[in-house]
């Protein structure tokens, strides 16, 4: 009885999903039918996109014109977070830029917050290895960066 | 040996490249357990940007401290750390929603004015940052190479605002909009508040905010601005903080709530004041409010009837007693006007107050009790559900007039109306759902009532055929009557739609094809519009009505007609709620063409084509030769003033 839109990743594979989920997220909408092909999104991002929708299809519409009620849920539920550590960093950014891309803001926000949270308590050289960040600062400068936070230092 | 692939956010530096996006270059290479010796040459993957938007997103996350190693990571990420935006958002979690200039000259207490009267989020999110414009400009990031040439001289001099940052316009992109102006006065909040904040990482009622503060009207006040401070996630063990400051605030709120209590058991209004102000400060007063809430319900159920006001609107004498609805309507209203100016001299004006408790008073005491009582309705009868719905509508409407007429001092009209049809909200989508399937039911079910008559009648076939010069005078005469049968005042109250339909079967039985003892029940219960009745009777109808049914048509325009009345009061709805209903309006009357056109008159065709097919005229001598062909004229007549009825009953109606 549930009607399927078609997906097509820009790998070519076909996704049939749900008309509903389509629906929660007016972007996927657009793109049923002759636009059914994604071009930004590979098909293994595109299943793991899809995989987060189908089991968030009956959740409650979020408003997320109030910026602060996103905010207040700044806790991932279990199932999010199990599945979003299930996937490599490389599909977690992946993940986040198809997101961004689809608009489809809850799970955006939970990947945002789960690369805040990896990198939240990491020491300037890790982040930079994390992110294989070239360092284009002169020593001088960098330090005078780290004067001008120092306010920010909360012990 | 992480087995972890990374992303390379390629930093291209100023000195060459055009616009420095970020390019995120998979290594593609899954290491599993082994390490091979040499690094894999990068494989150039199509250059996928991580675009700004994106990574601020990220930022807003992050506690406050671990920004400065981000920022030192590089120059991309330390403007996106140094960005107007992010600490916009920052202040506006915080609280504060106004940025000025001058940031030093003000004062903390200054900068979270205009935010303790705001309650619940209804306050008017307006930003006055001068850089509001180029944060709206910043949106679309799709092609930031193209936005940059436009905004260079303008955001030159507001670069010298960002220490360390290269004037190189090539390196600014978008970003370099920013002045830097919200970061410092989230800089100076952050200093103010962050030592009580972390003190609360071992102290309770013992933290120094307590020391330092001691008017509870203060405490209150640096309490929500801690609250909300956490918010932020500001240190690596928020969220421990958090929970401590949340139990203090708990307890704090418990005592005040208690305080109010008292006082406004003994009628003290000072006092009331003082510890409505805390409260307000706390958190908007939500708890305060709840109490007077608590205290009108419980004047509403001290009063005896209340008990008997939950009961459903009882049938008696063919009317729907409505009676104790309004009673409790009344008394609601009673109460809102007696709160409203308590509340007025209690809490400083434009708080909200008023317009919380009324809304406090909607949700709990009003949504509540209309739903217990259609829940009721709904078990006992489907067409008392839907009168009772519209009832609680009337009576809603008239609370929200209530509350913008009568209430001293008096709420906006626009604003006490969206709120009662917010919070009758709930029960629409049920009740237009009910009443189309309502309609729909009804008319199948006069459909299957008739089909069954129609078996059973087959037998006792006695046709008389009207002679072609009466004929349209008779259908002329049938529609009058129909009109102004239709036309009838008071369409919505029970007396009059049973009198109606009653003069109609009686109508149809006088012409002798089905009397009941229904016929002499009716008989007796419509001498008020006797006249017209007798007009009725004076019609010769024959019984012309093989296989279509004018009664079953009027019948199932009664059915529509009530629906279509009770709906119609629901159209002043705003909003998405008032194109349902106006949707539904619709579908009803739709839905009554579709049944009526399909399932009646169309089989009814159907069966004398049929009949017209079988009939050979040689084969039965015995019985009238002509009588298929005549039957199926007479058909096309009761179709036509079928489709007349339908004609009248559109014009008059819609």
């Amino acid at each position: 009885e549930n009607e399927t839109i078609t997906l097509r990743s820009s790998d070519g594979i076909e996704f049939h999903i749900d008309a509903r989920i389509a629906n929660r997220y007016t972007l996927l909408n657009n793109w049923n039918g002759e636009n059914a092909s994604l071009p930004n999104v590979t098909g293994k991002v595109l299943e793991k996109v899809l995989e987060w929708c189908e089991h968030h299809i009956n959740d409650p519409p979020l408003n997320y014109d109030n910026d602060d009620s996103r905010r207040r849920n700044f806790e991932i539920d279990d199932w999010d977070e199990n599945f979003i550590n299930c996937v490599n960093q490389d599909m977690l950014f992946e993940i986040i830029l198809a997101a961004n891309y689809l608009d489809i803001k809850p799970l955006l926000d939970i990947g945002c917050k789960t690369v805040a949270n990896m990198i939240k308590s990491k020491s300037l050289e890790e982040i930079r290895s994390t992110f294989n960040i070239v360092n284009d600062f002169t020593p001088e400068e960098e330090e005078a960066i780290r004067r001008e936070n120092e306010w920010a230092d909360d012990q | 040996d992480k087995k972890m692939e990374k992303f390379v956010f390629k930093t291209l530096s100023s000195d060459f490249s055009i616009p420095s996006i970020p390019s995120i270059s998979k290594i593609s290479l899954k290491r599993l357990g082994v390490s091979k010796p040499t690094p894999p040459p990068r494989k150039p993957v199509a250059p996928k940007t991580f675009p700004p938007d994106l990574l601020l997103r990220i930022l807003k996350y992050l506690p406050i401290a671990s920004l400065t190693n981000f920022a030192r990571a590089c120059r991309r990420f330390k403007i996106l750390v140094y960005d107007d935006e992010l600490w916009e958002q920052h202040l506006k979690t915080l609280g504060v929603n106004k940025i000025y200039d001058n940031v030093m000259d003000i004062s903390i207490d200054d900068l979270f004015i205009n935010t303790q009267n705001e309650i619940r989020g209804k306050s008017n999110k307006k930003n006055n940052s001068p850089t509001s414009s180029p944060v709206n400009k910043r949106n679309s990031f799709t092609d930031q190479s193209l936005e940059f040439d436009t905004t260079i001289t303008e955001s030159q001099k507001k670069l010298n605002l960002v220490p360390g940052l290269s004037l190189n316009p090539l390196l600014r992109k978008s970003r370099t909009a920013s002045t830097g102006v919200a970061r410092e006065i989230f800089k100076k909040i952050y200093i103010a508040l962050l030592p009580y904040y972390i003190d609360f990482r071992t102290k309770r009622k013992d933290s120094r905010l307590f020391k330092e503060y001691t008017d509870p009207s203060n405490q209150a006040k640096m309490l929500a601005r801690l609250t909300n401070f956490g918010k932020l996630n500001v240190t690596y063990d928020s969220d421990e903080i958090n929970s401590n400051l949340e139990t203090i605030v708990e307890y704090f709120e418990n005592s005040a709530l208690h305080h109010f209590e008292l006082a406004y058991d003994a009628h003290n209004l000072n006092e009331m004041k003082k510890w409505a102000a805390m409260l307000l400060n706390l958190n908007g007063g939500i708890t305060c409010i709840q109490h007077l809430i608590e205290v009108s319900t419980l004047i509403l159920k001290i009063k005896s009837k209340f008990r008997s006001i939950r009961q459903i609107p009882a049938l008696s004498n063919e009317e729907l007693n409505f009676a104790p609805m309004s009673e409790f309507f009344s008394y609601v209203e009673d109460e809102l006007k007696k709160q409203a100016p308590l509340i007025d001299k209690i809490f400083p004006p434009d708080t909200g107050v008023f317009h919380n408790f009324v809304e406090r008073v909607f949700e709990d005491l009003i949504t509540d009790y209309i739903s217990q009582v259609l829940e009721e309705a709904r078990n006992r009868d489907i067409i008392l559900y839907l009168k009772t719905v519209v009832a609680a509508y009337n009576r809603c409407t008239h609370v929200a007039e209530v509350l913008w007429k009568e209430v001293e001092p008096s709420m906006d009209k626009i604003n006490a109306e969206n709120m009662m049809h917010h919070m009758f909200e709930i029960f629409m989508n049920e009740y237009l759902r009910t009443e189309f399937a309502t309609v729909k039911s009804q008319c199948d079910e006069q459909i299957e009532k008739w089909n069954q008559k129609l078996i059973e009648k087959t037998s006792e076939r006695q046709q008389t055929i009207l002679i072609n010069s009466n004929r349209e005078i008779y259908k002329r005469d049938y529609l009058t009557y129909f009109r102004k049968i239709l036309m009838l005042p008071a369409p919505r109250s029970r007396s009059s739609t049973s009198s109606m339909s009653s003069q109609m079967s009686y109508h149809f039985d006088r012409r002798g094809s089905t009397a009941s003892s229904h016929s002499t029940k009716s008989l007796n219960s419509t001498s008020n519009t006797s006249d017209l009745q007798a007009a009725l009777l004076n019609i010769k109808f024959d019984e012309l009505q093989q296989l279509l049914s004018l009664e079953m048509t009027l019948h199932m325009i009664h059915a529509n007609k009530n629906a279509l009345h009770r709906i119609s009061v629901f159209l002043g709805y705003p909003d998405k709620m008032g194109y349902k209903v106006k949707d539904i309006l619709e579908g009803i009357f739709i839905v009554f063409l579709r049944i009526l056109g399909l399932k009646h008159i169309k089989s009814g065709f159907d069966t004398a084509t049929q009949h017209l097919g079988e009939y050979k005229p040689n084969s039965d001598s015995t019985s009238n030769g002509l009588a298929p062909l005549v039957e199926f004229f007479e058909l096309i007549h009761i179709a036509d003033l079928i489709q007349q009825m339908v004609q009248v009953y559109y014009e008059e109606e819609m």
